[in-house]
């Protein structure tokens, strides 16, 4: 076998790794997707969490009405985070998933890249892949380290906010 | 004969020198009766004649040593100052002590002698006894001096004018004045001292004392001076002769400003006592010691007797008016008594009687007193209507007695906190009669032993005045009762009594506490009750709200309490009615005075969820006057979900029968999208979508019947029609993609039927794309791969439908015999401006570059989404940018722009 069908996998096109990966890459775009959809609810409830708190405190204390809309405004705003909080468990769930499937697939990838490495093109352009595949695991484990914070954080919130319900009450 | 007086011894020793001694000379010496005494040059003593030494008491020739005490007596103003000026002098008053101790008064006159040459050589004394003259002068000098001083003591100037000589002589002069005594002045310079205004006056009086109009005047005036001003008056009186012929005219001007200032001070005094007189309401008349009104006030004299008779006035005899009044026992009393005060006997006499008119009952009070003090006694008479005070204490005792036969305690204490008023009220509340309790300490009486608060009470009315409140009371036999009290000091000073008034409120006490008691059942039982219940006021006020009510609506008591409850409890949904909340049935009812039940409405939680409710509004008014609405309500969610379920069911029951009525009846029709390959352009296939078409010709689309269908199995005879009906159109040649639903995945009979349908509509199986959707076959995969496979081998091809929205994990595709991805709408809709969506179809394509499968977009709205797919290298697409779902004829292939109503 020639360099180009060991790189470019073998002559009967791409092979089950490959495809593994393939579809590795499909549902990460897929989570990626999800994420940025969840990002931009996550700002939109941010703002609106934000105008209401201006317009408290622009408001007189004394107007019963108003301070009813505020409440349940309040109300309505707790249960679009509880509700995005749990879907960034989902995805964050889904990412840790994918995470170690694409461990495995790295660690596929090594195993039979292993042979090739004796040919000094093989050798660059697997290393390159390597510190590729490399860089990515190091992103995708800040990543991990990322979305625990936020998961810690959104989980500190959502006490607050049962506290504060339960203060209300 | 005369004797020749010193004098001219003295001018004969002046101008011839006439030597010392010689007899002669001593017998003329010795004639006189002036004293002469010569002397040389250093004063000693050379002679001296008889009257010399009658008149010092001494023979200065023999008695050396009164001779020595006359010289020191003499002194340096008698022959050492001749000695020293040269010239004589003259009758210069001296006075000497006699050895005899009396003393003389003399004129001492003293000249030198000289000699022929004119030098000095001695001196000669003479002197005149003038004792009795200075005795004389000084009687003068006293009298003149008594006169003065008399003038000055009474202010007094005195003057005379001659008429016929025009001349004023002014004998005394008050200070200040301008002239002096003794001056003479013409009758113009008199009046210049006269003010102005009066110099006229004056100069008439004078004038008419001439004409014999007068013989008299009296003015008086103020003057001002640099010291100030003074009130002078002038006295003229005419003297004149026995034919009355006017000699002169004496005139004194005094001053009397003491005096006028005086009288104005009396005049003053007495208009103040007048206007204090007149001020007073009582009728005051001041009589003299024979009953004679002196001084009245203006009460008195406006005083009319009810029957209208005229007031007696100055001048008038009081005494006399009383007695003068037959019949009229008041009268005759106030004679009596006004008889005992002028004799003496008595000092004061007071008496109450009345004056009624046909109209109205009056009363008054008369008074007499006397005072005696500087001047004559006098006799005070006041008469004082006493009608309002009559009334008033009339009103008093009426209400004492009221106040007797209502069961509240009045009781007065003096400043020590003695019991000195106990009303009958007192008496039956606490059992004690007002002579067993006057002059004990009523705190001690009322309250019970140990108790606190009557002492307490008692501080604060001594600190504030007054003070109310309620306390425990206690009664003789030791028994207490709840009382409310309100004490008042009155008086002022150390004197300070207080009043106290007591009620006894033990039933208003136990009402209130039933009243308690019946509010806690209620409480009770408003909280055990599974309904929500609450009251509002006029406003809509919340005043009460149970427990039920709080959990149903979200809200505590005491966010709500005294909130209007508009934001809870009318809520405004966007189909309702426009309503002010003040036309809420729940306001309504209270305004109407109605109870109204209402079966569906919404209140709002706390959170702003609504809430279906159910209750019922009834008005309510209390004793106190509170009026309000109590409502009784129930979440009815449960029912309208109940009554939805309902709904639903029997709007499935009916899609249950329609859909099997158009399977009977072939109402089903397939529509067909086309599907575009991107490379070409063209158009390579159709993507058959079901439509029902109703009994009436409505065309109705699978999202209002398919999920019925696959709820109650009627979902595979469905895809069998479709299937059918499909395998028709791929017979004429058009490729075609058919949807399947999940059901026919694990259903062995459907492929047989795709297998059967193939065969007898003689399709090329090649042409038939079967779609499921990637949910369908992750649920059971082991099926679909069985049907997959299945397809594989009748030469169908299989389609995944709605492809990337599954919950990930593609590795499905590794088994599973597919030959095209379709990707969701989701991800082509937003490809153009979502990175993220772009990421995902790239892997899409990627994926099926990896698997060997086709690529197909679904939804493209627009032409860069378009190519925007065809730069991805996505294979095929389809959308409403390509060409609309529209109804197919068998034999004809459909074209582009094709439309029906979705």
């Amino acid at each position: 076998m020639n360099e180009e069908d060991t790189i470019a996998g073998g002559r009967d096109g791409p092979t089950p790794l490959d495809q593994e990966q393939a579809a590795a890459d499909l549902d990460q775009s897929v989570a990626d997707r999800e994420q940025a959809l969840a990002d931009v609810d996550q700002a939109a409830i941010e703002r609106n969490q934000a105008d209401l708190a201006d317009e408290r405190e622009s408001a007189n204390p004394g107007d019963f009405a108003s301070s009813v809309k505020f409440t349940q405004r309040q109300a309505d705003l707790d249960y679009c985070q509880a509700r995005s909080d749990a879907r960034q468990d989902q995805i964050d769930q889904a990412q840790a998933g994918g995470d170690q499937r694409q461990e495995l697939l790295d660690d596929q990838q090594r195993a039979r890249e292993r042979p090739r490495a004796s040919a000094p093109l093989s050798a660059r352009v697997l290393e390159a892949e390597t510190q590729v595949r490399g860089r990515d695991a190091a992103r995708r484990a800040k990543n991990a380290r990322h979305r625990a914070q936020q998961a810690l954080r959104r989980a500190e919130a959502a006490e607050l906010r049962a506290q504060a319900l339960l203060g209300r009450r | 004969m005369r004797a020749p007086s010193a004098g001219a011894a003295a001018e004969v020793a002046k101008g011839d020198v006439v030597p010392a001694g010689g007899s002669h000379q001593r017998s003329v010496l010795d004639l006189l009766d002036e004293g002469v005494i010569v002397l040389d040059t250093r004063g000693r003593l050379l002679q001296a004649n008889d009257a010399a030494s009658l008149i010092l008491g001494f023979n200065p020739e023999t008695d050396l040593v009164a001779w020595g005490a006359y010289r020191e007596q003499a002194g340096p103003d008698s022959w050492p100052a001749v000695l020293r000026t040269g010239h004589a002098i003259r009758d210069t008053p001296l006075e000497v002590d006699r050895p005899d101790g009396t003393r003389v008064a003399l004129l001492l006159s003293c000249s030198p002698l000289r000699d022929p040459e004119g030098a000095i050589s001695g001196f000669v004394q003479s002197f005149r006894d003038v004792t009795g003259q200075a005795d004389e002068h000084r009687r003068l000098a006293a009298t003149e001096d008594r006169l003065r001083e008399a003038h000055e003591v009474a202010r007094l100037s005195s003057w005379e004018w001659a008429p016929d000589t025009g001349v004023v002589s002014i004998f005394h002069a008050l200070s200040g004045e301008k002239s002096s005594p003794g001056a003479r002045a013409t009758l113009d310079e008199l009046l210049e001292a006269t003010p102005p205004e009066e110099r006229q006056g004056t100069r008439d009086d004078l004038e008419g004392m001439v004409r014999g109009e007068s013989d008299g005047s009296v003015r008086r005036s103020r003057r001002e001076y640099a010291a100030g001003s003074a009130w002078l008056e002038t006295r003229t009186r005419a003297v004149r002769d026995g034919d009355g012929r006017l000699l002169c005219v004496r005139g004194t001007t005094q001053d009397v400003t003491e005096q006028e200032l005086s009288r104005r001070e009396t005049v003053h005094a007495r208009d103040f006592f007048q206007a204090t007189l007149d001020s007073l309401a009582a009728h005051i008349a001041v009589l003299d010691d024979d009953g004679e009104i002196l001084l009245t006030n203006r009460a008195w004299a406006d005083f009319a007797d009810a029957n209208g008779s005229r007031p007696i006035g100055l001048g008038e005899n009081y005494l006399a008016a009383c007695d003068a009044a037959v019949g009229d026992e008041p009268a005759t009393r106030a004679a009596a008594g006004l008889r005992a005060i002028l004799s003496g006997s008595e000092a004061e006499f007071s008496m109450e009687y009345p004056r009624h008119s046909p109209t109205v009952d009056r009363w008054f009070a008369l008074r007499v007193a006397r005072f005696d003090g500087h001047g004559d006694a006098r006799v005070v008479v006041s008469h004082e209507d006493m009608t309002e005070r009559h009334r008033a204490e009339d009103q008093v005792a009426m209400q004492a007695a009221l106040l007797d036969e209502v069961d509240v305690a009045v009781i007065a204490t003096d400043g020590e906190g003695l019991v000195t008023h106990w009303n009958q009220g007192a008496e039956r509340l606490h059992g004690w009669t007002f002579a067993e309790v006057v002059g004990k300490n009523a705190v001690e009486l009322v309250s019970p032993p140990g108790a606190g608060e009557a002492e307490d009470f008692s501080g604060d009315l001594r600190r504030e005045g007054q003070r109310r409140g309620e306390f425990t009371a206690r009664r003789k036999d030791g028994s207490t009762f709840p009382a409310f009290v309100q004490g008042r000091l009155m008086g002022d000073g150390r004197s300070r009594g207080a009043i106290w008034v007591l009620v006894d409120i033990s039933e208003r006490v136990a009402s209130e506490r039933a009243l308690v008691a019946a509010g806690n059942f209620m409480r009770a039982i408003a909280d055990s009750m599974g309904e929500g219940l609450f009251t509002i006021d006029t406003e809509g006020r919340l005043i009460y709200m149970n427990d039920a009510g709080a959990d149903l609506l979200g809200w505590t008591s005491a966010d709500l309490l005294g909130r209007v409850m508009a934001p809870v409890i009318h809520s405004r949904l966007p189909d309702g009615p426009d309503l002010a909340f003040a036309d809420c049935p729940i306001m309504r009812a209270r305004r109407d005075r109605r109870t109204v039940r209402v079966d569906d409405d919404v209140f709002t939680h706390r959170d702003g969820g609504l809430i279906p409710v159910a209750y019922t509004a009834s008005p309510f008014e209390t004793d106190e006057g509170i009026e309000g609405c109590v409502v009784v309500f129930k979440d009815i969610a449960e029912r309208k979900a109940q009554e939805e379920r309902l709904k639903l069911e029997a709007g499935t029951l009916a899609w249950i029968g329609r859909i099997r009525s158009a399977l009977a009846e072939d109402r089903f029709v397939l529509h067909a999208q086309p599907i575009v390959e991107l490379r070409t352009g063209e158009v390579v296939q159709h993507e058959l979508l079901l439509r029902m078409r109703e009994a009436d010709g409505e065309l109705v689309g699978p999202a209002a019947f398919l999920g019925v269908a696959e709820e109650y199995g009627l979902i595979g005879d469905i895809d069998r029609w479709v299937i059918g009906r499909g395998a028709e159109i791929a017979a004429t040649g058009l490729p075609v993609q058919i949807n399947l639903s999940a059901h026919s995945i694990g259903d062995q009979s459907v492929l047989s039927h795709i297998e059967r349908s193939i065969e007898q509509c003689g399709a090329e199986p090649s042409h038939i794309v079967f779609e499921i959707t990637e949910t369908a076959i992750v649920a059971d995969a082991q099926a679909a791969r069985v049907f997959a496979e299945r397809l594989r081998s009748i030469g169908c091809r299989l389609a995944l439908d709605d492809f990337g929205t599954g919950y990930g994990g593609f590795t499905y595709l590794k088994q599973l015999p597919v030959d095209c991805l379709k990707i969701d709408i989701e991800f082509v809709r937003d490809l153009a401006t979502n990175l993220s969506s772009r990421h995902v179809v790239e892997a899409v394509v990627a994926l099926a570059r990896g698997f060997k499968l086709q690529t197909v977009a679904e939804g493209v709205e627009d032409a860069g989404t378009l190519e925007l797919l065809g730069e991805l290298g996505v294979d095929l697409a389809q959308g409403y940018h390509i060409a609309r779902p529209g109804p197919l004829e068998p034999r004809d292939p459909p074209t582009r722009g094709g439309t029906t109503r979705e």
